[in-house]
């Protein structure tokens, strides 16, 4: 009995024992988590302290406060690896770019756009520039950091930390992140210290990295990445601290993408799981940054989601295809996706500014995008009007200025002609849940067609994948790109559009685009405003794509231009803003950038390395004979 | 001879396929302050998302006790569409984007959330 005692009693101390390791080795990642958000909540408050017993704001001590606000930003990015994944609300009111943000995230799609208000260290050095600053709202600013900073002590975002899951989607975020926006001054106002914080940063990520492998030695990140990190922090110290001599191209080519690719085998090999909604747009199996699985923005195949056999999905193409070039399905047949969304000018139409009126009595409002791409977009149509491809589809269709269709009569039509009733009847199998023949079935079939010009890759991907590389003109256009040209802080990588890291919404921007090119007054199109309207949407446009532009002229919502020169010379010029029209919430800067003609040379070049490799097809050359004879007359893509 | 075992065995079929469907029939119980017209909208939603938990949920959800298929009754807190993704290792790699669309996710909470609950015991 007492032998039993003893014997449990040294099994318990050993238990102990071991727990009481485990639990120090947890610890360690722990305490560096607990430590470096302390550390970046003390020196937020010193700075507020600071800012606090100022009696007013000065020429004098706006310097100084903006050298405070600096060395808060290096303790910030000691921990921005966590602060960004773990909580993105609180860190709006961290590090927020804009005052006021309006978003709607694929995840809460059916909601109406919310409101975020920004606050925090970036807002608060932006406000300093303007005329006559005060204090009470350099102090509300930061305030709300400091309450923010301090609810990434809380149980419900600490808890996080005690598990390995966690780590390899922030560290996700993290290499995206380096590629899409760090290196760019996004969020960083003062362009001289955008390298030396990525150089702090990259130091700060080694540490938190080593802490992790000390702690889940069992999940533990392998020296082929812990050495490449290394050399990373390595080549970036080696690095100008200025951002336009930078070498952005080599760092992502040779660096954060090989790094990234490294990360997401390891979230397969360890069975990583989110937890954040704000993963759900990213695809795991994703094998590089320019790969284009790597992220979800709709779904193409529209009801037929869940058709996965070739022999299905090479059916639904099929009468996608002929439907895309069926004028049939325009109120008076004679025009078709394919009149305006031509397949011999990259899905555009490049020889009109706007295209024609139904009535043809005039012209409509805007330039027809590409539908190239379109897919890696989460708001469609340019002021973002519809979120699903289905939708925008119906939409253009039954639009009286557009193609005038009504969706009773189309159904007939189609189902007049035998070769789409007995595919759409046959393919009835797979949507168990829509038992007869729908306007749904039909636009699916149409994206499915069109969304698969979509797949192809430009000699850009292929040299970040390491299989080329390109010419130096080139890559001199990618690093103005990242820089001095500004592009990136609004087009991120890998689709150069208004999607960024991790890809769940889309962004719109208000450029000041006149109404002619004399720039006598600015367009008259609101914008983003008509579907959600607010003093930031004025005139605000969805971001596009900047691939394969050398080919989707004209440019603008308007297609006011004409050349890409135009185009570099109007943001060169501060936009509308820069060219003295009045645009009071112009989120492009009125400031020239002092591009030399070399240098926008330079980034044309390296813009055409972001044209696609696309096999396009011949429309087809016969239609489904339909049962209504009048129709028979009808031709292939319409007479537009 | 031959044509009794043949009308016995179909006799016996038929009856085992009525049995078993009346004891698998799931019904909606919308609130009865719903008016008629929106509980029209909402019927033709909930009989879609019926067949779309029957796609994409029921072969790990759904039950039988004695005979009787059992659709769980989820809570309000558990319906929580999108989040519903994420929440466990098997929805993550069961219920992606690539096998139920946003939209359809939407239909589904329908369902669940106004099938009439089960008589618990």
């Amino acid at each position: 009995m007492r032998r039993r005692i003893v014997i449990s009693g040294v099994l318990a101390a050993i238990a102990c024992i071991i727990l009481s390791f485990s639990h120090e080795q947890k610890e360690n990642y722990h305490n560096t988590y607990q430590n470096n958000i302390v550390a970046f909540s003390h020196t937020e408050k010193e700075l507020l302290n600071f800012i606090s017993h100022q009696q007013t704001l000065d020429s004098n001590n706006i310097i100084a406060i903006k050298a405070k606000i600096d060395s808060t930003r290096l303790a910030l990015k000691s921990v921005d690896f966590w602060l960004r994944y773990l909580d993105p609300l609180a860190y709006k009111n961290i590090n927020s770019p804009l005052p006021v943000e309006w978003e709607t995230e694929v995840f809460e799609k059916f909601e109406k756009p919310y409101k975020r208000i920004g606050a925090g260290l970036t807002l608060s050095y932006l406000y300093l520039d303007e005329q006559h600053p005060k204090k009470d709202t350099l102090v509300a600013y930061l305030s709300k950091a400091v309450a923010a900073t301090d609810g990434y002590l809380h149980d419900s975002t600490t808890r996080h930390i005690n598990s390995f899951h966690h780590f390899y989607l922030c560290n996700r975020l993290y290499l995206l992140n380096l590629a899409a926006i760090y290196t760019t001054g996004f969020e960083c106002p003062n362009t001289d210290a955008v390298i030396p914080e990525l150089k702090h940063m990259i130091g700060a990520v080694n540490g938190i990295y080593a802490s992790f492998n000390n702690s889940f030695p069992a999940t533990a990140l392998p020296d082929s990445y812990t050495l490449l990190a290394q050399k990373m922090q390595t080549f970036v110290a080696a690095q100008p601290n200025d951002f336009t001599q930078f070498d952005h191209y080599t760092f992502i080519r040779n660096y954060v993408n090989p790094l990234f690719i490294i990360n997401q085998e390891l979230i397969l090999k360890y069975g990583v799981v989110s937890r954040s909604n704000v993963d759900y747009a990213m695809n795991k199996n994703a094998t590089s940054i320019f790969d284009k699985k790597l992220y979800n923005g709709q779904n193409a195949k529209g009801i037929y989601l869940r058709v996965k056999d070739s022999a299905t999905l090479a059916e639904i193409e099929h009468v996608g295809k002929l439907l895309f070039y069926d004028p049939l399905l325009s109120g008076n047949n004679m025009r078709s996706c394919g009149s305006c969304h031509k397949p011999t000018q990259y899905f555009t139409d490049t020889t009109i500014r706007t295209a024609v009126n139904f009535t043809r009595t005039g012209q409509l409002a805007r330039n027809t995008p590409s539908l190239i791409n379109a897919g890696y977009n989460h708001l469609l149509m340019l002021d973002g009007k519809h979120i699903s491809m289905q939708d925008q589809g119906k939409d253009v269709i039954t639009n009286p200025d557009e193609m005038a269709s009504e969706e009773n009569e189309l159904l007939k039509k189609v189902l007049s002609c035998n070769e789409y009733k007995n595919t759409f009847k046959k393919l009835l199998k797979h949507t168990p849940q829509e038992p007869e023949i729908t306007f749904e079935h039909i636009v699916s079939a149409i994206s499915f067609y069109y969304n698969k010009f979509s797949q192809f890759t430009a000699p850009f991907d292929d040299a970040m994948n390491n299989e080329t590389t390109l010419n130096p003109q080139e890559i001199a256009g990618f690093n103005l790109y990242m820089s001095k040209a500004q592009c990136a802080t609004c087009h991120f990588a890998p689709q150069f559009n208004g999607v960024k890291p991790p890809y769940v919404g889309s962004e719109f921007e208000v450029l000041g685009v006149p109404n002619d090119t004399g720039y006598k007054a600015i367009s008259p199109d609101k914008g983003r405003y008509g579907i959600n309207a607010a003093t930031e949407t004025h005139n605000a446009f969805r971001t596009g794509s900047i691939r394969n532009a050398t080919y989707t002229a004209p440019y603008m919502h308007n297609g006011i231009f004409n050349s890409m020169e135009q185009v570099i010379d109007f943001y060169d010029g501060g936009g509308g803003a820069g060219r003295g029209l009045n645009v009071p919430n112009q989120t492009l800067s009125a400031d020239s950038l002092h591009l030399s003609k070399s240098e926008k040379a330079n980034l044309i070049a390296f813009i055409q390395t972001l044209n696609e490799r696309i096999a396009f097809e011949a429309p087809p050359t016969t239609l489904p004979q339909s049962k209504i004879k009048a129709l028979n007359n009808r031709k292939p893509v319409g007479e537009y | 001879m031959n044509k009794y075992t043949i009308s016995t065995v179909l006799f016996c079929t038929l009856s085992i396929m009525a049995c078993v469907s009346s004891k698998s029939k799931i019904t909606h119980d919308f609130p009865a302050a719903m008016a008629p017209d929106v509980r029209e909208g909402y019927v033709k939603q909930w009989e879609k998302g019926k067949i779309l938990y029957e796609l994409n949920c029921a072969k790990c959800h759904t039950t039988t006790l004695n005979g009787r298929t059992i659709v769980p009754d989820f809570t309000e807190s558990q319906l929580v569409g999108y989040t519903l993704r994420v929440t466990n290792q098997k929805h993550e790699a069961a219920l992606t984007d690539e096998s139920v669309s946003t939209e359809e996710l939407g239909l589904i909470m329908t369902f669940l959330t106004y099938k009439k609950k089960n008589n618990v015991k």
